[in-house]
């Protein structure tokens, strides 16, 4: 795989002795976008090659040959080369006889590449799948591949392996999005038209790649095209978005610019101010969330390219009431300006500057009397990368990359005219990191990949030092089948203090310090990938995963605004293991999947259940996924994924008892929760539909998508409650309680209208 | 406090997403559940010592009216031994039930701490606790503000009991006129540290909930740390049923061998009249 990531950037410009060099860009006919997974094979020398993001490749020959293009989506397209070039060559798209288009000599790369335990999602899988309010999601796509948990209704709090929604590195185009969801995880804050590809490693993480325990999610923008202005869009029942695609300097500059934004706060307002005189009208809080992308791109020569990446996404949610108002808005942002250069067909280098942040503030006001709390963290790095490929056997990548993090763990601001209280608790470390990659292959069948990362954390009295090893070897059983095994040791230099086990915006970042040093883990990994025929590619891979250092906080702790938090955390342990299982049909007009995790994930901590070990709140046993896409027709195409998974582990009280109080309190109950994640609620199953009508006009692209969430209305278990039941007794405490599971979406059916020029 | 407005909001937007928000009873099939011994006990001066011990049930069953847990309990304070009676009683004033009383009458002293013993007489388990009383707390100043006439708001000032100890604080407001019952709660109440203070002073404010001419009685305690944690810990555990947002939390007992609170009680209150003229 790296050498095709190797291949996919790089632009060979000269001939190695007497073999012929091919490179340039393969680009859809029809929108002039670069297209990533075209395979360019030349019978005659049996090699093959594979497009990148952006298009490229570079395939080289022993001796001239007619190379063709391979990809399911478009036509095949043949050109003879008798001698180094560089060509752009236009494909048209494959709407019809989809199963006839041969893929004589074709290698599925998984096979090919060193590379285990990594998932791959493209801008259209990640469309087809159908969606929740038909607003496409990329987390929510990502859950349905083996080791990637679902985790329940609506959630996006993504879980790999066992490990924490906090222990996930979320990159776009390099920066970390520390929060990506929308509306406390419901909604993922990428938006899916100017998604180019999607990678999760849930382990053997390459050493370029660190800061986080359980998975590297890395997202990657589009090129903007560079040719002619082109734009897509959609107008769905919550939302909205456009992409423009505009270039500047033809063929060299360009930039798209995209946006998106809910209009759930028009109709809620619009009802509250409808219901104004309703005796006990439910005020409904309003809420919107947008998110604006910009990437500009821009090609000074044949060895020089400069990506300026911008996001920014807020959230905001209040509750006005008479007197009362209540906000709570939080927002991340993810920057990158990034440079390429080729130095020469061998070597590249990647330099880039990226800056994120992520803040939240929350507040009321009662007129004379207003309160603000809130948290930040601010992160600005700078990263140089090279590849080198010294030859076919040996290929390198290494770097260094350095961080600063400005943070605040609280803020708190309030008072009246007359009484005014401004407090914050600023923090601010920095870290580092120097990595080697060095892929060897000595044979045809081995290839092994070691990689070593020197981890640095600088903090008040901390100076810490942590190596990461990495290493990968794969063997090519037989032409259709190779055996991989890895083992990765990840070092996480800040900690996610959260109230509970859901993603909140008011949570925030802690760093390492003296005491709360930086968490790591411990994976190995092995795995056999097959190819069973053409059309259909198996994998299985088994994991154990050692977790250490992982912080929780006593029984009873104060989360916010703690000056002496980390008194109040607790240092403990995590296991995970299990075994994934992945069938896919790849080709022909019928594609999909089916995912199967069976896995454990434990924790064990001094203060917490006696010191006994006990099962995490994402421990899922059974875990599936069936997902299958027909392209019926050109115009008609239809989906499904139906998926299963064991109860979420949670927390109920297993006892109850009379509460008095003081004079004057009310008589209540008081719940005796015994030990903590001491249940697990009903299984959780749903079948999700999707339907696509493609319009083709003169201007461009349009089509209708229809959605059914949850299409048998199965009432998954979204937590459970206890309410009283109905009796004589005189105090309600006194009553019986029963247990009611209280579940959130049934059966939504949605449509989206989307187009593309 | 700001985390429960967050709740609520949270709370009523998940519930206008699923308009059709749906609960089913479920049969949870739990374990067994070993009953805990539960003791409430505040000291109050000049008053009678008064406990309750009872125990508690599994989540599903109901609680027993007259809770059968037969224990010799006893009080130590300086050199005395206060001895305490099996015998259920109702205070009528704040309809408070008790089933162990003494007759002695509570000391306030700030020096000498109080121990708590209660041995059970079938199974030989012993509970121990101990407490004190602290300096008494004092309501410097009510004020009043409304932005409409007709709804008012109160703050008030507390003098900080002690500078640069960390002290604590439960305050309430009551309807003074109305007959209290067992179900009411007070139209206002917090449990708050000293985290906030502003030149010694400790500022409270409350939503604009009342109304010209109402009687109002403010009091305000000065709790010891642990009857704060475990205030703040039943906050914690009660907030957490029913809210998937919440953190389950263990109540933060200072009674060993069981769920509870033996405290000692003192207060500043003061009495008044809502009134608009006197903003």
């Amino acid at each position: 795989m790296r050498n095709l990531i190797f291949h996919s950037i790089l632009l060979v410009f000269c001939s190695l002795n007497a073999q012929i060099v091919v490179t340039g860009k393969i680009i859809d006919q029809k929108t002039a976008e670069p297209v990533v997974g075209v395979v360019i094979y030349s019978k005659q020398n049996n090699v093959a090659v594979e497009t990148g993001e952006d298009g490229s490749f570079s395939i080289t020959l022993e001796k001239p040959d007619t190379i063709k293009t391979i990809n399911s989506e478009y036509k095949s397209f043949r050109i003879f080369v008798d001698s180094s070039q560089t060509i752009d060559i236009p494909i048209e798209e494959e709407f019809t006889e989809l199963a006839e288009v041969v893929m004589v000599g074709e290698k599925d790369d998984r096979l090919e590449s060193t590379q285990m335990s990594v998932n791959e999602y493209t801008r259209e899988q990640i469309k087809e799948i159908p969606a929740i309010f038909g607003e496409p999601d990329v987390l929510k796509v990502i859950q349905l591949k083996p080791g990637i948990q679902i985790n329940g209704e609506g959630a996006n709090a993504i879980v790999v392996r066992g490990g924490g929604p906090d222990q996930n590195l979320v990159l776009l185009d390099e920066s970390i999005v520390y929060n990506p969801t929308h509306l406390f995880g419901f909604f993922s804050v990428f938006n899916s038209d100017i998604v180019n590809k999607v990678k999760v490693y849930k382990g053997d993480f390459p050493s370029y790649y660190g800061g986080r325990l359980s998975s590297v999610i890395d997202v990657t923008t589009k090129s903007p095209c560079k040719d002619s202005l082109t734009g897509s869009g959609g107008i769905g029942l919550i939302s909205s978005r456009l992409n423009l695609d505009i270039p500047i300097i033809k063929g060299k500059t360009a930039i798209f610019v995209a946006a998106r934004r809910t209009y759930f706060d028009l109709f809620t307002n619009a009802l509250n101010k409808a219901n104004e005189k309703t005796p006990d009208w439910q005020y409904i809080p309003n809420y919107h969330f947008q998110d604006f992308n910009a990437k500009l791109e821009h090609d000074i020569g044949k060895k020089d390219k400069i990506f300026v990446n911008g996001f920014v996404s807020r959230d905001k949610l209040a509750l006005q009431r008479n007197n009362f108002k209540f906000f709570l808005n939080w927002g991340n942002s993810a920057n990158t300006l990034k440079w390429n250069h080729i130095f020469n067909s061998k070597l590249l280098m990647s330099n880039s500057l990226v800056y994120s942040d992520y803040n939240y503030t929350a507040g009321s006001k009662f007129t004379a009397f207003s309160f603000e709390v809130g948290a930040k963290i601010q992160e600005m790095g700078l990263k140089s990368h090279f590849d080198y490929e010294h030859n076919e056997k040996n290929t390198f990548n290494f770097g260094i990359a350095a961080k600063k993090y400005i943070m605040e763990l609280g803020r708190l601001h309030g008072g009246s005219d007359s009484v005014k209280v401004n407090l914050s608790i600023p923090a601010t470390f920095s870290d580092a990191a120097l990595y080697g990659n060095w892929s060897y292959k000595p044979s045809a069948r081995l290839k092994f990949e070691s990689g070593l990362r020197l981890n640095y954390v600088n903090n008040t009295n901390l100076n810490f030092l942590g190596l990461e090893p990495r290493f990968t070897v794969a063997f090519r059983v037989s032409e259709k089948a190779t055996l991989k095994a890895s083992y990765a040791k990840v070092y996480q230099n800040i900690h996610l203090v959260a109230n509970s086990g859901s993603t909140l915006p008011i949570d925030y970042w802690y760093p390492s310090t003296q005491k709360i040093r930086p968490q790591y883990s411990n994976q190995v990994a092995a795995g056999l990938s097959k190819e069973l025929n053409k059309k259909f590619f198996f994998s299985i891979e088994a994991f154990y995963k050692k977790l250490n250092r992982q912080v929780d906080f006593r029984n009873n702790a104060d989360l916010y605004f703690n000056k002496d938090i980390e008194k109040d955390m607790i240092i403990g342990r995590g296991w995970a293991y299990g075994a994934e299982f992945y069938l896919e049909k790849k080709k022909g007009k019928f594609t999909g999947w089916i995912g199967y995790t069976l896995a454990w994930s434990k924790r064990q901590f001094d203060g917490i259940n006696g010191g006994h070990v006990f099962f995490a709140r994402n421990d899922r046993r059974h875990d599936f996924s069936f997902v299958t896409s027909y392209k019926i027709t050109k115009r008609l195409s239809f989906s499904s994924s139906w998926v299963f998974s064991s109860g979420a582990i949670t927390t109920i009280p297993m006892g109850k008892f009379i509460f008095q109080g003081m004079p004057y309190d009310g008589i209540s109950y008081a719940p005796d929760y015994v030990s903590v994640n001491n249940y697990r609620i009903p299984n959780y199953h749903r079948l999700d539909l999707g339907l696509i009508y493609r319009f083709y006009r003169k201007w461009g692209e349009s089509d209708l998508t229809f959605s059914l969430y949850n299409a048998y209305g199965r009432r998954n278990t979204y937590f459970i409650t206890f309410e009283t039941e109905k009796s004589e007794l005189p105090v309600a405490a006194l009553q019986k309680l029963k247990a009611v599971s209280v579940s959130l979406f049934s059966l939504i059916p949605s449509i989206t209208y989307n187009f593309k020029f | 406090m700001k985390q429960q407005y967050f709740y609520i909001t949270i709370l009523a937007l998940i519930i206008f997403i699923v308009s059709c928000n749906s609960k089913k009873e479920i049969d949870l099939k739990l374990p067994p559940y070993k009953p805990q011994y539960i003791v409430e006990c505040y000291l109050t001066p000049n008053e009678p010592f008064r406990l309750l011990l009872s125990q508690s049930t599994g989540i599903e069953n109901s609680i027993p009216l007259n809770p059968l847990v037969l224990a010799d309990v006893r009080v130590f304070h300086k050199n005395d031994t206060i001895l305490f009676n099996d015998l259920p009683i109702i205070d009528t004033n704040y309809y408070k039930a008790y089933n162990y009383v003494s007759n002695s009458i509570v000391e306030y002293d700030t020096v000498n701490p109080y121990f708590l013993e209660i041995k059970m007489r079938n199974t030989n388990d012993v509970l121990r606790a101990q407490t004190k009383f602290l300096k008494l707390p004092k309501i410097n100043k009510i004020g009043m503000s409304t932005i409409n006439g007709t709804d008012i708001s109160l703050n008030l000032s507390i003098d900080d009991v002690s500078k640069g100890e960390n002290n604590y604080y439960y305050f309430m407001i009551i309807d003074s006129l109305k007959k209290y019952d067992f179900e009411a709660r007070p139209r206002n109440s917090a449990l708050f540290d000293d985290k906030l203070i502003t030149d010694n002073k400790v500022a409270i404010y409350t939503s604009y909930k009342y109304n010209e001419g109402e009687s109002l009685l403010a009091r305000v305690y000065n709790i010891t740390k642990e009857h704060y944690d475990f205030l703040a810990s039943m906050d914690e555990a009660q907030n957490a049923n029913g809210n998937p947002f919440g953190r389950p939390t263990f109540l933060v007992s200072n009674v060993s061998g069981a769920i509870g609170i033996f405290t000692a009680l003192n207060f500043d209150e003061k009495k008044l009249v809502v009134s608009v003229d006197s903003l």
